[in-house]
């Protein structure tokens, strides 16, 4: 397990380390998560889920963002939570936290099936990453449905037979991918239809 | 009845549709018609009144999003569109007629339940549609820059059976404003700000009661500020662009969405087909516009490459003094006379073949003749007939040819292989028609595309070459008989005999002023 620490900075906020690893700006946290919150451009979805609590400060910005949303956060690191909610009470009881030590305790989790079936729309920052880089990716891969996993989770909620699909599990896969796969499936002609329109889409 | 038309095109495309819209509706006046189109074109709605009873959205850009960011989920894409189809399925359309004519729009029909579908769509693992002879003319002339002798409205009224007519010219306006609309949305369809410049100078100084404007989208104010004045320019978003036309006297304009829009109101338009644009096949479809073309080999070129030339050639043969006598001529309302060209008669020969619904069905040629004089002078028509039965011939020429050096399905059968050498008659025979630059109305395409593909198997340039000869011989038989019975027609005028009564070929009908050609009533 990761050691995690936190310092006050000039402002009195709490900022959390990771092993020495500052998980947000010292200097000016508000201001990192708000450029942040501001490049993210329109949210497509009711739902978003972040993948990384870090110190928190850019959850705060996105919930300030857009009160209506529906906002997850995925971690590993269960020590980040008690600050978390000490430093955004007012958020604290808005934002769902999962804890996930490893994807599988990730998929384990009803998150992981609300999200994927849902459809939603998953954020990474990456500043408050920390050494967390390569579990945090996985996780992203799985919960945007573009890890091969996921793709068969959504391949039998579709009816698609996915036996001879051999991807590379350690890319995020795109829809091209999965286009051959569907094609050779025994899917619904409507099905396979407007996975073809999409097709014409990526070319 | 209810009716959805999916138009998944550009701005200028989905207004130039109009005509077919009108026909829509006119043909089935009592029905719900309602149309799919790009959201970012939903402007659309504010121009087509009471063609249409509710729109849809395609919602590319949302898509496109969703499928190349990799925060959405891999199938948040599919869900949408999905939604989008399944929202489309329950209104239970009787008809789904696609204007669009590509693969996404055929995918995309090919989902929704209706049961009918007509334009292209996929169904049984096969694209369906292109049995239609007017479809299949379209796929294959717009495509890229192959010729066709039919404008776009024109066909994909006739590929969906909608009577279709261009806007003819009302009462002339009393308006005394001319309107430019400078720029395009490719710079090699542009003329040149520095011309519409002259252009509009050479306007005001000769016709001193016209005022001249400038048309343009806010997004080009900052470009049109750097020729013309703040005052010249109508800055206007597209529906307040139709109330400058209604109003205008006259539109000068490159390939543009105001064109087509102009054209929908019968404004008289002065067009500009430079670059890319292909006057025969997107022109304004108006009575009232006059095409002007630069008269280059590389014209028009394709749509997506930019100009290969040092210079703008097509643009730099328009001089401004031609474009003001086009001008002078539509403000003084001086009428086109239709001109004969052997385009007319390859019009009329591919129309009829297009129009069969199979290939045994014999067209009534002495009307088809009877009308083609009287639109055209019968002395014109006379005058050309030599050029026209000199090029029957030598189309007959290269069926012969070709029929001659087509070896044996039953020979070819038995070769696993096939050398160039073997076939070398017939590929002298598409190098000659390739060569000669006369076969302009497409007659020897498909034959010509067949003989200079590779083949697998060697049967399979027969089984092609044949296809493409039975269309030939189909095409040049229409041909044949349509240029006979003008040379009939027109020799000896619409009256085989002369005399008392004047009996016409036709058959005749009584009317009070006298008698009257009937070419209903030809059984006579």
């Amino acid at each position: 397990m990761a050691m995690v620490t936190f310092s006050e900075n000039h402002e009195s906020s709490l900022i959390s380390f990771e092993e020495g690893q500052a998980l947000a700006s010292l200097r000016d946290p508000r201001g990192e998560a708000l450029k942040w919150t501001y490049s993210l451009g329109p949210i497509p979805s009711s739902h978003v889920v972040i993948i990384g609590l870090g110190s928190g400060f850019h959850v705060e910005a996105l919930a300030d963002l857009d009160p209506s949303i529906k906002i997850t956060v995925v971690d590993s690191r269960d020590a980040l939570v008690p600050v978390f909610r000490s430093q955004f009470p007012e958020i604290a009881d808005r934002i769902e936290l999962v804890i996930a030590e490893n994807v599988q305790d990730l998929m384990k989790s009803d998150v992981y099936a609300d999200v994927i079936a849902n459809r939603a729309y998953v954020l990474s920052f990456r500043e408050c990453w920390g050494n967390q880089v390569n579990l945090f990716s996985e996780f992203f891969g799985h919960l945007t449905g573009r890890s091969a996993d996921a793709v068969k989770y959504h391949f039998e909620e579709l009816g698609i037979n996915m036996k001879a699909l051999y991807f590379q599990s350690s890319n995020l896969l795109s829809i091209r991918d999965v286009l051959p796969v569907v094609e050779a499936s025994q899917a619904q002609e409507g099905q396979k239809q407007i996975f073809r329109a999409l097709g014409e889409l990526v070319k | 009845m209810k009716i959805l038309v999916v138009s998944l095109l550009r701005l200028g495309d989905i207004i130039q549709q109009e005509p077919l819209l009108r026909g829509l509706r006119a043909k089935y006046p009592h029905a719900e018609i309602h149309m799919l189109i790009n959201q970012q074109f939903a402007s659309v709605q504010n121009v087509l009144p009471g063609l249409v009873d509710r729109y849809f959205f395609f919602d590319r850009e949302s898509l496109q999003r969703g499928l190349g960011e990799a925060a959405y989920n891999i199938l948040w894409s599919y869900s949408q569109l999905e939604r989008l189809v399944q929202e489309l399925s329950q209104e239970k359309y009787d008809q789904v007629l696609n204007f669009t004519h590509n693969k996404l729009s055929a995918y995309l029909v090919g989902a929704i339940e209706a049961p009918t579908k007509e334009g292209l769509y996929q169904q049984d693992g096969r694209f369906q549609g292109l049995e239609n002879r007017w479809l299949c003319y379209f796929n294959d002339r717009f495509s890229g820059v192959e010729k066709s002798l039919f404008h776009y409205v024109e066909l994909l009224g006739n590929s969906f059976d909608i009577p279709v007519a261009p806007q003819v010219s009302g009462e002339r306006k009393k308006s005394k404003l001319v309107l430019l609309q400078c720029l395009t949305s490719d710079v090699k369809k542009n003329w040149g700000l520095m011309n519409y410049r002259d252009l509009k100078e050479t306007i005001e100084a000769t016709l001193v009661d016209y005022e001249v404007c400038v048309l343009g989208a806010p997004f080009e104010r900052e470009t049109l500020s750097q020729v013309f004045g703040e005052s010249d320019l109508l800055i206007c978003d597209l529906a307040e662009a139709k109330e400058h036309l209604q109003h205008a006297a006259l539109l000068v304009t490159g390939d543009t969405s105001i064109k087509h829009l102009a054209a929908q109101l019968g404004t008289p338009i002065v067009e500009l087909a430079l670059g890319s644009s292909d006057w025969t096949k997107t022109s304004a479809f108006s009575q009232n516009a006059e095409v002007l073309t630069g008269n280059v080999p590389c014209a028009p070129c394709g749509h997506s490459q930019s100009c290969s030339k040092a210079t703008h050639l097509c643009a730099e043969q328009i001089s401004v003094d031609r474009v003001f006598t086009a001008v002078w001529d539509q403000l003084s309302g001086k009428q086109k006379i239709p001109t004969l060209n052997a385009r007319e008669l390859e019009r009329t020969v591919w129309g009829t073949y297009l129009n069969k619904s199979h290939k045994d069905v014999e067209p009534f040629y002495a009307d088809i003749a009877l009308k083609f004089v009287t639109r055209f002078d019968g002395t014109a028509v006379r005058a050309e007939m030599s050029a026209w039965q000199s090029q029957s011939q030598v189309y007959n020429t290269w069926l012969a040819k070709i029929e001659k050096a087509l070896p044996a399905r039953e020979v070819l059968q038995k070769k696993t292989s096939l050398q160039s050498s073997e076939v070398a008659d017939l590929i002298m025979c598409a190098q000659e028609i390739l060569k000669s630059g006369q076969d302009q109305a497409g007659y020897f395409k498909a034959v010509v595309e067949a003989l200079t593909t590779r083949f697998a198997v060697p049967v399979q340039i027969y089984d092609r070459v044949h296809a493409a000869l039975e269309q030939v011989r189909e095409l040049l038989e229409v041909r044949n008989n349509i240029v006979r019975y003008l040379e009939i027609v027109s020799k000896e005028g619409a009256y085989y005999a002369t005399g008392i009564g004047q009996l016409p070929i036709s058959g005749f009908e009584e009317a009070r002023t006298g008698l009257h050609r009937s070419y209903e009533d030809a059984d006579l």
